[in-house]
């Protein structure tokens, strides 16, 4: 009888030069695939397949992320080169399933007000230190209800307090019943940060922000500013058998026809993006590149480009005006013509991406020039074929007045403002365009409030609590970055927030949320411009990627 | 030849709004279709018609070019002319002011002040006006003081020609050709700033300019070549005959 | 000749700080507050008046101005809005790269245009001299972003040759050698476009201060002695052609300076142009102040430079 030691030995010596991706039976056998790989049994997605153990892979990012710290910021360029260094307590599967990471089981109370996690024992930081409660205390308290600008806005004015009762367990205290936590604590929305690093320092400014700590797949290795990010390979980390790769590599290529000369070229594996009319010449070259497409992205996900009116402008407080703009903007020219169709039109107020919410059978305003002038028309503002309208007995406003509203964008959605101009010139309304980088955007819009309209990729995250009740609850006015942007208050949607945050009970939920945005389409205080879609292209050496957090957790390539 | 190139830029300038046949901001046909009968050369990324952008385009980049033309020549033959006429202390004061404006490379006090101030036509034109200035004012400078020296300057003076009088009637119309010559040089390259400003994204949006139309579509050079190519050129064809009128003037000397 | 030279040196100081007076000036009048950036974004009242009491933001601008003056001079130049990084800690691994391109692009410019001019002077109004000048007139009037792409397009991609971008290969960890042959394959693409602007330039002022001599008294002297035209030309036009070309490279400093942030950004070169892109359009005052006055203290030693250099090659200039 042979013992089952010899088994796995005569095995990998018989099966000798197996074809990598190919399938295979037990997690963790090893055997050699062609060119002398080494390859090891792992089960990627579902399927068991043997994948190439080691390798670099290079992926480009576009700008330079001047800090690693993922808790303290809502920055893309910070968490694409961070994200793999850190874990959040639980981790959202294709299905917004919420499945164990740091915390390895959770309960809650009867009515929500009490999250207990039981934390994983004998996960490490990767400078050795053990990974406790204290931790994530500290992180929640001291960084991401500070300056995670998701996290404080959803949670902060819900959250009782959080306790610690021993090294291994961490109870969520709610003043009321809070249904959506549970989204919220993957590593986009909640990494967990070492307290024993940065206790008693301010968290934006740490040293460790350049040489982070986490518990991650990959640690740190080097940050050359400017250049690139080297993450190497966690050889103790608490998903056994994982990461895969030697080394992640994030390089910094600002110019996005550099990325793709580099991924043609062979220097990059992985772009994050890929300019529209470049898809589809690099998937004409059979088998050279593979791609994923996602609404998930280390910045957000399920993000949607939305214009936002300032409700306390004379111009734009009228309801004729901002349906009128609605009415002229051809959002379908939007999709196909900037995003070459990757995305959608928005359809309700709330992402499609969140499955249960998002608003049925709502009628937005369609694309009818005809309809926006006569609104337009019938509000005051009278104006010849071609020409900018001025204000003819219009509440509010002198008359004679030129319709000329400002609207302001990040430079990189200058396409966007270029073609809301152009819309909107039809129609007879002037556009000035004002392009910001983000410290003095936020400044101006949330602070100032010194805009008409402008326009913001608003991540709506996977629950409506996330990412959205910030953009309409009033009580967000003003104090943190990317909250309400428009003012908008309605008493009503606020209570009907708040009711729909303190139950667990979805269909209660679900019809709260449809009575929201049934309110909001009446009174536009936004324009839900279309919902955005990421397509990652790859050389077809690298595979194993997931469309959301953590991409590179079970990457392989063959190189 | 050069001459008649800059001529017909201006011309072109000038009449653009009637020559074009479309508005440059309106959306007209499909995204990114290449050159055909109805865009002669093609439209660009959101539909807009690319030959009425480039018309329009001459009118913006003349009115930059000529602007800080004005202010350019305005500092820079005060400051010149009076520096290599008088000599002495002024001269080394505004001497040592020209060269705190020629020691920052231009490029960076523009991304610096338009950073903080915003990318208007007219700021720019003040911003570029003001960092071109201290190379002409060299050159006014040292033309000045070779031709203080000449026999008629002399002459002038022992008639009893004032100062002002000098400067203007015996200095100014001697200096003016290889000044012109640099002038030209000077804004050939004003023009070249203002594509790669646009190519970093700090243009004006809100009006078009060769700049703005090469620079920001860059990224489409190998997909869309037109909108890439075509802006570019109309830049190359500007800066060239500028140049070639500046080495003309310098030869005729 | 020390004298001279310490004179010139002391002189930089006066105009870095006329820089950063102007640069200090334009950012405080500009519109916006710089808490903002500080505070990144977290809008509470409370911890803005700490920052600003913290920064000393308040304080009257000719305070601000004094104690940002009198703390360079201690060698302090404060901590980046940002990420409160020093700022010289910030800036240090950058200047490296930036240095080398600039200095490689103007060394190899002035090689190539001395070359190329001498060889076009040689053969004046022939055809070289004829295809030259039409190469460096197109090379002067198009945009450097222009000729970066298709170099990109063409070497790095078709060709293969060269690499698309960055400093050095993805995660390499090589030292020493190794390394700065890395670095030096990396660096030939970035160089060359800053190159070819310049050396058109340089080809086009020799050639024309070589054949402007051509009839000078020195020449025929020589050509009577029955020297060679190239020989004549190497020789003796040469070495008082070069007088004007060494004061233009002065002048190109600040122009290559400027072009390599068009550049950094194409090629991904992790360089000062790129931080200044970022520190200004962050508003992060301290990085951007840091950098240009780093960037015209370099501009005005390189002046020197030229300067010195321009009296060992003409006899006739002395010291004033």
């Amino acid at each position: 009888m042979l013992s089952t030691a010899f088994v796995p030995v005569l095995a990998a010596t018989a099966a000798s030069i197996v074809p990598p991706e190919s399938a295979c039976t037990r997690e963790g056998d090893k055997a050699q695939g062609p060119k002398k790989q080494k390859l090891v049994c792992a089960e990627i997605q579902g399927k068991k397949i043997w994948v190439p153990s080691g390798g670099d892979l290079v992926v480009a990012i576009s700008q330079d992320p001047g800090s690693l710290n993922p808790a303290a910021t809502t920055a893309g360029a910070v968490h694409t080169a961070s994200e793999l260094m850190f874990n959040g307590l639980v981790q959202l599967d294709d299905k917004l399933n919420p499945v164990p990471e740091l915390a390895e089981s959770w309960t809650v109370n009867k009515r929500a007000t009490i999250y207990t996690f039981k934390l994983r024992r004998g996960v490490k930081w990767h400078d050795g230190q053990p990974f406790t409660s204290a931790d994530v205390k500290y992180t929640f308290e001291e960084v991401l209800l500070k300056y995670h600008s998701r996290t404080r806005a959803a949670m902060l004015s819900a959250l009782a307090t959080i306790s610690a009762p021993d090294r291994h367990t961490v109870e969520f205290i709610f003043k009321e019943s809070y249904g959506p936590l549970l989204l919220q604590l993957d590593v986009t929305e909640a990494p967990i940060v070492p307290a024993h690093i940065y206790r008693g320092s301010d968290p934006t400014k740490n040293p460790a922000n350049l040489a982070p700590i986490g518990t991650g797949p990959f640690k740190f290795g080097s940050y050359t500013r400017g250049a690139e990010v080297v993450l190497n390979r966690n050889p103790n980390y608490f998903k056994k058998g994982k990461p895969y790769l030697d080394r992640v590599i994030m390089r910094v290529i600002p110019n996005s026809a550099t990325q793709v000369v580099a991924l043609e070229s062979g220097s990059v594996d992985f772009l994050f993006g890929v300019p529209g009319p470049d898809r589809a010449r690099l998937l004409a070259r059979k088998k050279a590149f593979d791609t994923l497409v996602t609404r998930r992205n280390p910045g957000g996900s399920n993000c949607m480009m939305t214009v936002s009116f300032n409700l306390r402008r004379p111009i734009t407080s009228n309801l004729a005006v901002r349906q009128a703009i609605f009415h002229a903007l051809n959002r379908d020219a939007f999709l196909r013509n900037i995003l070459f169709g990757e995305g959608s039109v928005a359809v309700s107020p709330f992402s499609k991406g969140i499955v249960w919410a998002w608003g049925r059978n709502l009628k937005l305003p369609e694309y009818n020039t005809v309809m926006a002038n006569s609104l337009l028309d019938s509000a005051g503002w009278t104006g010849r074929d071609g020409s900018t309208r001025t204000a003819q007995n219009v509440v509010g406003v002198v008359n004679g007045t030129k319709l000329s509203i400002d609207f302001l964008h990040f430079p990189t959605f200058s396409a966007y403002a270029e073609l809301y101009k152009a819309q909107l010139k039809e129609v007879g309304i002037d556009v000035r365009l004002r392009p910001l980088e983000s410290g003095p955007f936020v400044t101006a819009v949330f602070n100032n409030r010194d805009f008409d309209s402008n326009i913001i990729s608003y991540c709506n995250g996977n629950d409506p609590e996330i990412g959205i009740r910030r953009m309409y609850d009033s009580a967000q006015i003003g104090s943190v970055a990317f909250s309400n942007a428009a003012a908008y208050t309605n008493v009503m949607v606020d209570s009907m927030f708040q009711q729909a945050r303190n139950t667990l009970d979805v269909t209660r939920r679900q019809s709260l949320y449809q009575k929201i945005q049934q309110q909001l389409v009446k009174d536009v205080p936004y324009v839900w411009l279309v919902e955005t879609k990421s397509t990652r292209i790859f050389t077809s050496s690298c595979g194993g990627f997931r469309p959301y957090s953590l991409f590179a957790e079970e990457a392989y390539c063959s190189n | 030849m050069a001459a008649s190139g800059v001529l017909t830029w201006l011309i072109l300038a000038v009449f653009a709004p009637w020559l074009a046949p479309q508005d440059p901001f309106l959306v007209v046909g499909e995204g990114l279709v290449g050159p055909s009968w109805r865009h002669p050369l093609g439209t660009d990324l959101i539909g807009r018609d690319l030959f009425s952008g480039v018309l329009h385009g001459a009118r913006t980049s003349a009115t930059i070019v000529l602007g800080v033309a004005v202010i350019v020549i305005a500092i820079a033959f005060t400051v010149g002319l009076v520096s290599g006429y008088l000599g002495g202390i002024v001269d080394d004061i505004m001497m040592r002011i020209a060269e705190v404006f020629q020691v920052v490379p231009r490029f960076f006090l523009a991304i610096v002040a338009i950073a903080y101030f915003g990318s208007g036509v007219d700021r720019l034109i003040i911003i570029l006006g003001l960092t071109s200035w201290s190379g002409l004012a060299r050159v006014v400078r040292a033309e000045t003081l070779s031709v203080r020296e000449s026999a008629f300057v002399e002459a002038a003076r022992l008639f009893g020609s004032g100062t002002f009088r000098t400067i203007f009637r015996e200095i100014l119309p001697n200096i003016t050709p290889t000044t012109s010559a640099y002038l030209t040089l000077l804004l050939s390259r004003v023009l070249l700033l203002e594509a790669s400003l646009a190519f970093i994204g700090l243009s004006d949006p809100s009006s078009i300019s060769w700049g703005y139309l090469a620079g920001s579509s860059q990224a489409y050079l190998r997909s869309a070549w037109w909108i890439a190519v075509f802006p570019g050129l109309a830049i190359l064809l500007a800066a060239l005959s500028l140049t070639s009128l500046g080495d003309a003037i310098g030869r005729r000397e | 000749m020390t004298k001279y030279v310490l004179r010139r040196l002391i002189q930089v100081v006066p105009t870095v700080l006329g820089i950063t007076l102007i640069t200090f000036v334009l950012v405080h009048i500009a519109p916006g507050d710089p808490v903002e950036v500080l505070a990144s974004g977290n809008g509470d009242e409370a911890y803005y008046e700490f920052m600003r009491a913290k920064y000393r933001l308040d304080d009257p601008f000719l305070t601000q101005l004094w104690t940002y003056v009198s703390n360079v001079l201690r060698g302090d130049f404060g901590t980046s809005y940002l990420t409160g990084e020093s700022v010289v800690r910030t800036i240090m691994p950058r200047i490296g790269s930036t240095l080398l391109l600039a200095v490689s692009s103007i060394v190899i410019s002035t090689l190539i245009g001395l070359a190329f001019g001498v060889l076009a002077a040689w053969r004046a109004n022939r055809l070289l001299d004829k295809a030259m000048l039409r190469i460096s007139v197109f090379l002067a009037a198009a945009p450097s972003f222009w000729i970066a792409q298709v170099l990109l397009l063409f070497f790095a991609l078709r060709l293969g040759i060269f690499p698309t971008d960055g400093r050095n290969s993805p995660g390499f960890e090589g030292t020493g050698f190794a390394k700065a042959v890395d670095t030096l394959w990396h660096l030939m693409l970035p160089m060359s476009v800053l190159a070819s602007q310049e050396s058109s330039t340089i080809a086009r002022l020799t050639r024309t201060g070589i054949v402007d001599q051509l009839g000078d008294d020195h020449i025929r002297l020589a050509r009577a002695k029955g020297l060679g035209d190239l020989q004549v030309v190497l020789r003796h036009a040469l070495r008082r052609s070069l007088p004007p070309v060494v004061t233009v490279i002065g002048g190109r400093v600040g122009h290559v300076f400027s072009g390599a942030v068009v550049v950094e950004l194409i090629f991904g070169w992790p360089g000062l142009g790129r931080l200044i892109l970022s520190s200004s359009q962050s508003r992060d005052t301290p990085v951007l102040l840091g950098v240009l006055m780093l960037i015209a203290a370099a501009v005005v030693l390189m002046n020197l430079l030229t300067d010195l250099s321009y009296m060992l090659i003409d006899p006739r200039v002395r010291l004033k």
